[in-house]
């Protein structure tokens, strides 16, 4: 009984993580119509950017939230001049997408310069755990749920309820549009930007304590894109609810098979597909549109 | 526009090269740095060495990738290595020069690596890096060359390659896991659970344990898990130990699972005895096991503890150079250089065959990982440890030997 409580909770608790970078994902996908291919590392990012903030500028934990904000800000507006911005208007659309790949790459060896190799630790905003019976949940993980709950009912009501997120999807829709009825584009991207590297940045400093700051951080893009696709393409409520599912699915695959357990994740993602090539709420969203 | 566009293009490719870590500068000369991604220091050189006709060793490790922080204590010992034999008359009047490229920590990239490092420069030897699946990938591009080739890998896999001119700087795994597996029955364990990395580390240890296990008798593997190929989410397999209801964990991965895993135990409560491989108790599974190694067990092939001399000295010197205490892959890397050397001095040759040749009379060599006899197999090293870690410390029990 324990066990299956154990598994359940590590599943939805890694599942949030998936998610936090997963709505970053979704948010660019959503304004600028490109799939970021560096976002796992931008989720690495975070993490480092954290951890520097914490241990070499040594600021208390409020001071790490609010600078976090600030610098994860700045990182984001910076990564879309940087890869996005001068390839925006390039005939072959794909190109936007290469040096996104290439970023990603050379993310991973900035962060390797500035800070090294070896993976650094940091501590959890509040040590200890929660027990029921044998199971048991770090309460970092409870930060996880709050933060990360908090940041994605954000996520929803910016682009569903508020002008800004409609200027933002009126930006990814039609930007020759988008410009000649006076929305400033390049301001709608660039919040887009900033935004998408404050989630996944924070998903970077929470997930840091459990999996420590390292390069290898930015592995957990790839149940974040299936997450995605799982929950339908395009979709921030279906993201989160892919996410979590992934999550579930593969903690819950130890009980099947331990050695398997990612092919378990993908196969499952592959079924679904086939099933439901919309994804979970890619149905909705087409009669949306 | 267009300018712009490829400009960004050209930038974006070429960090993305660099970042692959390739090299592409022409061999290098004395005195000058040898390969684009690990510069050597040279600066304390030793009168009366020919440093215009050096012996060339290579050595092959992850310089950049996740497995970086191997590559660099690999990189201080077989430094250190260099530096001890030009300032003891070099190898037969001549410098000894390292020959550095990147493998990047994966299988991959590590044949790349290996030919293209071979190709490019006129080694003596080379040294290889600890990772068996690595070692494994390059064996056959080993066996092709006829190269001289130490790794520091210790899979079961490597102690039966029939290569001549690969050995090892360790013992095997198969040593190693009859040496875990009996052990856990003098800590009195009955029943065990075992999790274990899916690569040759892993796959090649576990069944030697199961089968010690056996032999032995009163003691049974109650679980035994696998987990997945970069694997950070130990909780699941953690919640499967527990409900296995294990009296003992045997636990064998690298060292960034190992730290991992230890901090996921004791986050867990689990409070039996636990026992890992070598990985367990080396400082980079220390560092990031967040302080939560106290108590762990480990068969280590080196311990940053060890009291005999020569080890003691050197860790003292390694230290006092580098700011921090070695690691295994420092000692086997070190150890690895010293004997190549002591072979080419001996035989007066850098000829690969002599080389091999000698390397096959090896009888007790004295390095400060181990001591290193060639038996038949391309595993070298005689001994290890079982370490406890005290701390962040790990204090050796006992040591272990053929």
């Amino acid at each position: 009984m324990y066990l299956y409580i154990q598994l359940a909770l590590t599943g939805i608790s890694m599942g949030m993580l998936y998610a936090l970078m997963a709505m970053g994902l979704i948010l660019i996908v959503k304004a600028v119509g490109v799939l970021n291919f560096a976002h796992g590392q931008l989720f690495m990012l975070g993490s480092y950017l954290t951890w520097m903030l914490t241990y070499q500028l040594n600021l208390p934990l409020w001071g790490v939230v609010l600078c976090g904000i600030v610098v994860f800000a700045i990182c984001g507006a910076a990564y879309m001049f940087c890869v996005y911005w001068p390839l925006r208007a390039s005939s072959w659309k794909v190109t936007v997408v290469i040096s996104t790949l290439g970023a990603s790459i050379a993310l991973e060896e900035l962060v390797r310069v500035i800070w090294g190799s070896n993976p650094l630790t940091m501590k959890p905003i509040l040590e200890g755990t929660i027990r029921i019976g044998t199971a048991y949940l770090s309460y970092q993980y409870l930060f996880i749920f709050l933060i990360g709950g908090g940041l994605m009912a954000f996520v929803y009501i910016l682009f569903e309820k508020t002008f800004i997120g409609k200027i933002m999807q009126a930006t990814a829709q039609d930007r020759y549009a988008a410009d000649l009825i006076g929305i400033p584009t390049i301001v709608a991207v660039v919040c887009t930007y900033a935004i998408s590297m404050c989630l996944s940045g924070t998903g970077g400093w929470l997930a840091a304590p459990l999996f420590l700051v390292s390069q290898s951080l930015s592995s957990f893009a790839q149940k974040a894109f299936a997450g995605i696709v799982l929950g339908g393409f395009g979709s921030v409520k279906g993201a989160i609810v892919g996410c979590i599912l992934i999550g579930l699915i593969e903690s819950f695959s130890v009980l099947v098979t331990d050695r398997y357990k990612d092919a378990i994740v993908f196969a499952v993602l592959i079924i679904v597909l086939v099933v439901r090539p919309t994804g979970i709420f890619g149905e909705k969203i087409a009669e949306k549109a | 526009m267009k300018k712009l566009i490829a400009i960004v293009l050209a930038i974006t490719m070429l960090l993305s090269l660099t970042a692959c870590g390739g090299s592409g500068d022409k061999p290098a000369t004395t005195n000058e740095t040898p390969t684009t991604n690990v510069p050597v220091d040279t600066t304390d050189t030793e009168v009366g060495l020919d440093y215009d006709n050096p012996v060339y060793i290579g050595v092959l490790d992850a310089f950049s990738g996740d497995r970086a922080s191997n590559g660099e204590y690999s990189k201080q010992g077989a430094d250190m290595a260099m530096e001890y034999i030009n300032a003891n008359g070099g190898v037969m009047g001549r410098a000894v020069e390292l020959i550095y490229e990147d493998d990047q920590g994966t299988e991959a990239a590590c044949t790349n690596a290996f030919q293209k490092i071979v190709s490019e420069y006129d080694l003596a030897a080379i040294c290889l890096n600890k990772y068996s699946s690595m070692v494994l990938a390059m064996e056959q591009f080993v066996a092709e060359e006829g190269i001289p080739s130490i790794c520091c890998g210790s899979s079961v896999k490597i102690e039966a390659s029939e290569t001549p001119n690969l050995f090892s700087s360790r013992r095997s795994d198969s040593g190693s896991g009859v040496t875990i597996a009996t052990y856990c029955k003098e800590l009195g364990m009955t029943k065990v659970a075992i999790l274990h990395a899916p690569d040759a580390l892993g796959t090649g240890m576990t069944p030697v344990i199961l089968k010690t296990f056996e032999e032995l008798g009163g003691i049974e593997a109650v679980s035994v898990q696998q987990f997945s190929s970069e694997e950070k989410n130990f909780a699941p397999y953690i919640a499967k130990i527990i409900d296995s209801g294990c009296d003992g964990v045997i636990a064998i991965a690298q060292q960034q699972e190992a730290g991992l895993i230890m901090s996921g135990i004791k986050e867990s409560g689990l409070t039996v005895p636990c026992i890992g491989n070598s990985a367990f108790a080396q400082q980079v599974a220390i560092e990031t096991s967040g302080g939560t190694c106290d108590g762990w067990y480990s068969c280590s092939a080196f311990s940053p503890t060890a009291k005999d001399e020569p080890t003691k000295t050197w860790i003292a010197d390694f230290e006092a150079k580098y700011g921090r205490k070695p690691d295994m892959t420092s000692a086997c890397m070190y150890d690895a250089v010293l004997m190549f050397c002591e072979a080419m001095n001996q035989t007066q040759s850098t000829e690969w065959e002599d080389i091999i040749g000698y390397l096959k009379t090896l009888d007790n060599f004295q390095g400060v990982g181990s001591s290193y006899t060639y038996s038949g197999t391309p595993m070298l090293s005689n001994s290890e440890f079982i370490v406890q870690i005290k701390g962040t410390s790990p204090e050796v029990v006992a040591r272990v030997t053929n």
